[in-house]
């Protein structure tokens, strides 16, 4: 490089003749060490000559150090003497001397421990916001839902097939191994505990309870979350991001009635249906382990099922897959909406579905354990 | 040639350039000249290789036979880490800006600050600053992420940054297509001025005739691969190339240059 040979950028100044010396590649490149050093010019009663003679370039950043400098002992361009400066460096020094005249506001502090308070504040607020909105579309979009019944809305049916076969038939392969997985993995526990005791059998009712009641729906409505939940906000966000949505309103159209419908409709018929596949998968992972590593045959298995575990356990189990799916729709299509402007915003808003879809899923079962357990199911 | 051109220095010089893509020949053979201090408008149909040929100069393709030569080094096959300092010699405006989208303008203008120079936090965040009053951008709009920016202020955003290094040279790649009138014609003056005060050399792509007699001092036309002509454009005008021919003497390069003559260009004559 070229410029590491060359002497470095000077400023000397004699206080005695009133003359500041500039010197050398006052060039970015350069300028580093010197404005670190900060100089000044002391301020005095006398009139400042700057000799720019020796001065073999100068840049912007140049012309804004010695605008700092100039300034510091509160003074402009034109209130002192040049020597030794070419035309065009001192019209550049005028026009960054204009230029960052011109006042600048700060932007937010983004460290420090009062910062963190104040983003801690915003996010609770936040919070809070957030539920609220959701509590709107929720009711914006049981209105529009009803406006389907009373025939002031149009179902669409195309549509509705298409996010069925997505988010319901394209699904089933995944809901299916990771219930038998998760089966299996459940059966193994019991086997291992409570073989101690001697009451092996009980791995069946260990592994039906937490199916029918608990796993087999949890366990589709996080894969739905992620699965489903996720794509509603991509594809509504992405068409919010490309203006399609305005392109939308703009024909008389209802975005919730063309887009956020159908994917409910599909996500509140496919989630009980895989719920119920994830429950039969999960009871047969746990009987496959039965039988090899406990030694119940299948025969011996599915009569202790039919007779230990009773039918509402299943009900208890089904009754909250609309539920989630309601949950994981409308929460997928929300953040959609919230999407903005830039790809990145889809990015963020993706995420946030998510995590909110599976938040809100795993309160809403804890809630409803503790209220079955209260009614005593 | 005009006369007295050979004797300037000459920033960028590109001899024999060819570009393929697979079977389909973009540049073949093509020479070009960009002298120190001047605005150089490049004009040509479109596809005729513009984009191309502005990637190519700046590194970011490889041409399929020819040498490019940049501030008199041969940069033709150079890898990236002899390129970087002829990287911060040169800025480059991309069509719409090319922003970070997670950064606001002043930390889009700030990274190659921080990327080449060690330099005090508040130098940075002034000279950042500065470059964003100097591309003619409230100092309210640097807080704000591109998202929020109209398409001519994402430009000036984008040109911003590419000022941050003081570089000697500006690529600008159609920096007013898409955006209206007045807007368009702001950002000419705009070029203009930087042109005029940081004595930039600007390499500028455009379909935009008033851009052209606004800005340009010397044209160069782009057809079937090579220069046609690279002159003043008061010669081009008279050049008999088909292309050239339409363009200059249809309807819109007409308005143009009656346009050009009532207010003056406004770069050729620095104040
Ligand atoms: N990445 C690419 N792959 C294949 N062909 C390309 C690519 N980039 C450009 N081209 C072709 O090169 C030609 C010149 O393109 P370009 O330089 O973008 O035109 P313009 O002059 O309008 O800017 C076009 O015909 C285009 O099809
Ligand atoms: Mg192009």
């Amino acid at each position: 490089m070229p410029q590491s040979f060359a002497p470095p950028p000077e400023f000397s100044i004699d206080a005695g003749s009133a003359r500041a010396v500039l010197a050398g590649p006052w060039t970015l490149a350069n300028l580093g060490p010197l404005f670190a050093r900060r100089p000044t010019l002391p301020s005095g009663p006398a009139r400042w000559t700057i000799d720019a003679s020796r001065l073999s370039a100068l840049d912007t950043a140049g012309a804004m150090l010695l605008v700092r400098v100039l300034r510091g002992a509160g003074l402009g361009p034109g209130d002192v003497d040049f020597t030794g400066l070419r035309d065009a460096d001192l019209r550049l020094v005028e026009l960054v001397d204009a230029r960052s005249r011109e006042q600048c506001e700060a932007g937010e502090p983004y460290f420090g421990f009062r910062a963190m308070l104040e983003r801690m504040g915003r996010a609770v607020a936040r919070f809070g916001q957030q539920a609220r909105e959701l509590l709107g579309f929720v009711g914006l979009t049981m209105a529009t839902l009803t406006g389907v019944l009373i025939g002031r809305a149009k179902l669409r049916w195309t549509s509705i097939v298409h996010h069925m076969e997505e988010t319901g038939l394209d699904a089933v392969p995944i809901v299916a191994l990771l219930s038998f997985l998760v089966g299996a993995v459940i059966a193994f526990l019991g086997a291992t505990v409570l073989r101690d005791f001697g009451a092996s059998i009980f791995t069946v009712e260990l592994v039906s309870y937490a199916f029918l009641r608990e796993f087999g729906v949890l366990l589709t409505a996080i894969i739905l979350a992620g699965r489903s939940g996720s794509a509603f906000t991509a594809q509504i966000g992405s068409m919010k991001s490309r203006e399609e949505l305005d392109a939308i309103k703009a024909l008389g159209l209802d975005p919730i009635e063309l887009l956020v419908l159908p994917r409910l409709i599909a996500l509140f018929v496919m989630l009980p249906l895989l719920t119920f596949l994830s429950m039969v998968m999960g009871l047969v992972g746990g009987g496959i382990v039965s039988l090899f590593a406990l030694d119940i045959s299948a025969g011996q298995y599915i009569t202790r099922l039919q007779e230990m575990t009773e039918i509402r356990h299943f009900w208890v189990g089904m009754i909250k897959a609309p539920i989630f799916a309601f949950l994981i729709a409308v929460v997928g299509c929300l953040e959609g909406l919230k999407v903005e402007g830039s790809a990145e915003s889809v990015g963020r808003h993706t995420t946030a579905a998510v995590v909110q879809a599976i938040f809100l899923v795993i309160v809403f079962d804890a809630l409803f354990a503790v209220f079955f357990m209260e009614v005593g199911l | 040639m005009s006369a007295g051109a050979g004797e300037r220095e000459r920033v960028v010089e590109v001899r024999g350039l060819v570009s393929r893509f697979g079977t389909q020949v973009v540049h073949d053979g093509l020479d070009l000249d960009v002298y120190r201090g001047e605005v150089l408008g490049v004009i040509g149909g479109s596809g005729a290789g513009k984009s191309v040929l502005l990637r190519t100069i700046v590194g970011l393709r490889q041409p399929q036979g020819g040498t490019i030569r940049m501030f008199g080094i041969d940069t033709t096959h150079m890898d990236d880490a002899e390129r970087r300092p002829i990287e911060r010699r040169f800025g480059l405006l991309f069509q719409d800006g090319a922003l970070f989208s997670s950064l606001t303008v002043l930390e889009n203008v700030r990274v190659p600050l921080i990327e080449y120079y060690r330099l005090p936090d508040d130098v940075v965040d002034e000279l950042a600053m500065l470059k964003i009053r100097l591309a003619g951008l409230p100092t309210s709009a640097a807080h704000k992420y591109p998202a929020a920016l109209s398409g001519g202020m994402r430009k000036r955003a984008g040109l911003a940054r590419a000022l941050a290094l003081d570089p000697e040279i500006l690529f600008l790649d159609e920096p007013t297509s898409g955006l209206d009138p007045l807007s368009a014609a702001a950002f000419d003056e705009l070029i203009a001025t930087l042109h005029a005060s940081l004595g930039l050399t600007v390499f500028l792509v455009t379909h935009d005739m008033d851009s052209l007699y606004a800005v340009c001092e010397r044209v160069a036309v782009l057809s079937n691969g090579r220069v046609v002509v690279a002159d003043t454009i008061d010669r081009v005008e008279q050049h008999d190339e088909e292309w050239v021919r339409q363009c200059f003497l249809g309807p819109r390069g007409r308005s143009a240059a009656r346009q050009a003559e009532l207010v003056g260009p406004t770069a050729s004559r620095p104040a």
